[in-house]
């Protein structure tokens, strides 16, 4: 079933900060659909993020740097996300990174987690948040559907 | 007709004659102390003997005389068919040919009894046959019958010596007989005018009653007799091995046949064991079991080598036709032993590959053996056989689980993992209702918006009025005041200085 625009709301208040907002909203979708469609749409967001920030010239030095950045800025406990798996999750995305060894919920988790400092780097207002939510969820429909 | 009454009057007489009578001698009109036949006729129409006697003497064979002899046939057909039915009928022809018993002709004696009995069946036959004008049905059979029959009388007296005008048949006779159809030597006791033809009878349910009837010979047509024996096989029940309903002592030639192999013989019994389930059905309606009846058959005939030994290569070429039909279902093992599972009792004794076996090998051997009368169909047949052969199994696709494992390696990285995050979607929904509780305590400050917007309540200051106020006037009075004052008290005190010094 594709992506519902509940679930893309609530992603768009966990994006821009309001996390009262995104709980709130978070709770009122629908658990059968938002079962698939929700993780589709974050993972889909989470790539087209990564995509804009390293895809054309990115490295895996950006990649290390982004991620001592994040854990010294935005992260209340540094140790909320580990280093080399959050660089991995990001160089498989543009690399030959492999991460089938992962746990699925930790990978999950640390995009998640990454997904908000990569917008809040963008600088994005709001036409732009949801340009990006929009393309997040088309290529989650592309998956799901 | 002589066909449908085969024991009418006129045949009777001619079969005892045939058999008990000489040879008849033959007739010679226009010779002197020999009677002709209008003069035997003259005398046999005559009341007294003696007169006939004086008659017979006078009279020329002319054809006045042949036409006194038509006119009394009617009369004579009477007259021969009662003698036929009396017991004495043997005798008649000697009684009324007691003019002729002179001494000096006793050698002529017994000759001239059969011209007699031979003269009288002829006019009956005539007779008949006249009668049948009337009637125009099969007057060419009828005809043939009596040339037949007066033909034979003539070989087995004298040929040479047979006058030509009546008592010789048509030649074209001769060449319309059945008998030219088969070989007569090899077809025993064959009577073909009573044997319906093919094109007589017409179909095929007539020639089985004829069969059934008893009045079909084997031998008569190798075409009909052979598609009764099939319709024959497929309503005969088990038991009957090879060569039962198309017995091979019918067969000419049967001695070169050879015994039919084990495995042949094996299938046919299994055939004939699914037949005897169900009601025999026409040829025209095929059934499985016609067809492996057919088939049974075939695996029989197979094992003549030589074509030319078996008169029912047609017939076994057709069937031929009808296994290769039935060819993609016999090379399918399953469907075999899906039909045998329906009577488990036969399946125990029963192991299917070597009867698929048999029946594969039967279909080759059929093709080899049929020879050129059937080439395309027994060809087409051998096609589907071969081709049936020639499945190869198809190799295992994978499936379930191996197909969400298989990777391309041309697959888009974000594409793999979209893949390998969605797999456990369901856990994931947990992991992000877990971080949306713990967002506030995971992120260091909330990210600021870019456009952050605060509202601040602004004082606005008034503008002076023009002009004095109240207090502002006092004040200044006030002001005033005090500085009126103080210098009132400077200038008092330096005016009383000056006095003191």
């Amino acid at each position: 079933m594709p992506v519902t625009d509940d679930q893309v709301m609530a992603l768009r208040a966990y994006l821009a900060g309001d996390f009262d907002t995104h709980k709130r909203l978070f709770r009122q979708l629908d658990r059968t659909s938002a079962r698939v469609g929700y993780p589709a749409l974050v993972t889909a967001a989470f790539c087209e993020a990564v995509e804009r920030r390293f895809a054309e010239s990115g490295t895996a030095s950006d990649v290390i740097e982004f991620i001592g950045e994040v854990r010294s800025r935005h992260l209340k406990d540094p140790d909320e996300i580990e280093s080399r798996v959050a660089e991995r999750v990001i160089l498989s995305v543009f690399t030959d990174e492999e991460v089938g060894d992962l746990d699925a919920k930790v990978k999950y988790r640390t995009q998640l987690i990454l997904l908000l400092p990569l917008i809040d780097d963008e600088q994005l207002d709001d036409a732009g948040l949801d340009a990006f939510l929009g393309e997040a969820r088309k290529l989650a429909d592309q998956w799901i559907g | 007709m002589a066909v449908d009454r085969p024991d009418s009057g006129a045949e009777a007489v001619e079969r005892q004659q045939a058999v008990e009578a000489p040879p008849p001698p033959p007739d010679r009109p226009g010779d002197e102390d020999f009677p002709s036949r209008a003069e035997s006729r003259a005398a046999a129409a005559a009341p007294d003997t003696d007169q006939r006697q004086l008659d017979l003497v006078d009279d020329k064979p002319d054809a006045s005389a042949r036409d006194t002899a038509g006119e009394e046939r009617d009369t004579t057909l009477e007259e021969s068919t009662e003698s036929s039915t009396s017991p004495e009928h043997d005798e008649v022809p000697a009684h009324e040919n007691s003019a002729w018993d002179s001494p000096d002709e006793d050698d002529h004696e017994s000759a001239e009894k059969g011209t007699q009995q031979r003269s009288s069946l002829e006019k009956a036959l005539r007779a008949e046959a006249v009668d049948d004008e009337r009637a125009p049905v099969n007057t060419s059979a009828e005809t043939e019958a009596i040339d037949r029959r007066a033909s034979s009388y003539g070989d087995g007296a004298d040929a040479g010596e047979q006058p030509a005008p009546i008592d010789a048949p048509p030649e074209t006779s001769d060449e319309q007989r059945p008998d030219d159809v088969g070989p007569p030597s090899d077809l025993p006791g064959a009577e073909p005018e009573e044997v319906p033809s093919q094109s007589e009878s017409g179909t095929y349910a007539d020639a089985v009653v004829a069969a059934d009837t008893g009045q079909v010979n084997d031998t008569a047509d190798v075409e009909s007799t052979d598609r009764i024996s099939d319709v024959r096989q497929a309503a005969e029940p088990p038991g009957d091995l090879p060569g039962s309903s198309l017995d091979t002592a019918d067969r000419p030639g049967n001695d070169e046949l050879p015994v039919p192999d084990v495995s042949t013989i094996t299938v046919r019994t299994e055939v004939d064991d699914r037949t005897q389930d169900r009601e025999p059905r026409p040829r025209a309606e095929p059934t499985e079991g016609a067809h492996f009846v057919d088939e049974a058959t075939l695996d029989y005939t197979q094992d003549i080598d030589d074509p030319a030994e078996r008169p029912d290569t047609r017939v076994d070429g057709s069937g031929a036709a009808e296994v290769n039909d039935t060819g993609p279902a016999m090379a399918d093992g399953s469907e075999i032993s899906a039909q045998r599972s329906e009577r488990p009792d036969q399946n125990a004794a029963e192991s299917t590959p070597p009867r698929i076996a048999d029946v594969e090998d039967s279909t080759e051997n059929q093709r080899a053996g049929v020879g050129d009368t059937n080439h395309d169909q027994v060809a087409g047949g051998g096609r589907v056989a071969a081709e049936a052969g020639d499945f190869e199994e198809p190799p295992e696709l994978p499936a379930g689980k191996e197909l969400l494992e298989m990777e391309g390696d041309d697959e888009p990285r974000v594409d793999r993992l979209r893949r390998k995050t969605y797999e456990r979607l369901d856990d994931l929904f947990d992991v992000t209702a877990e971080v949306a509780e713990e967002a506030d305590g995971i992120f260091h400050r909330p990210p600021t918006d870019s456009h952050a917007v605060v509202k601040i309540d602004h004082t606005v200051m008034e503008a002076p009025h023009q002009g004095i106020h109240v207090g502002e006037a006092a004040t200044a009075l006030l002001a005033t005041g005090i500085v009126i004052a103080e210098i009132s008290r400077w200038s008092y005190g330096k005016m009383s200085g000056k006095e003191r010094t």
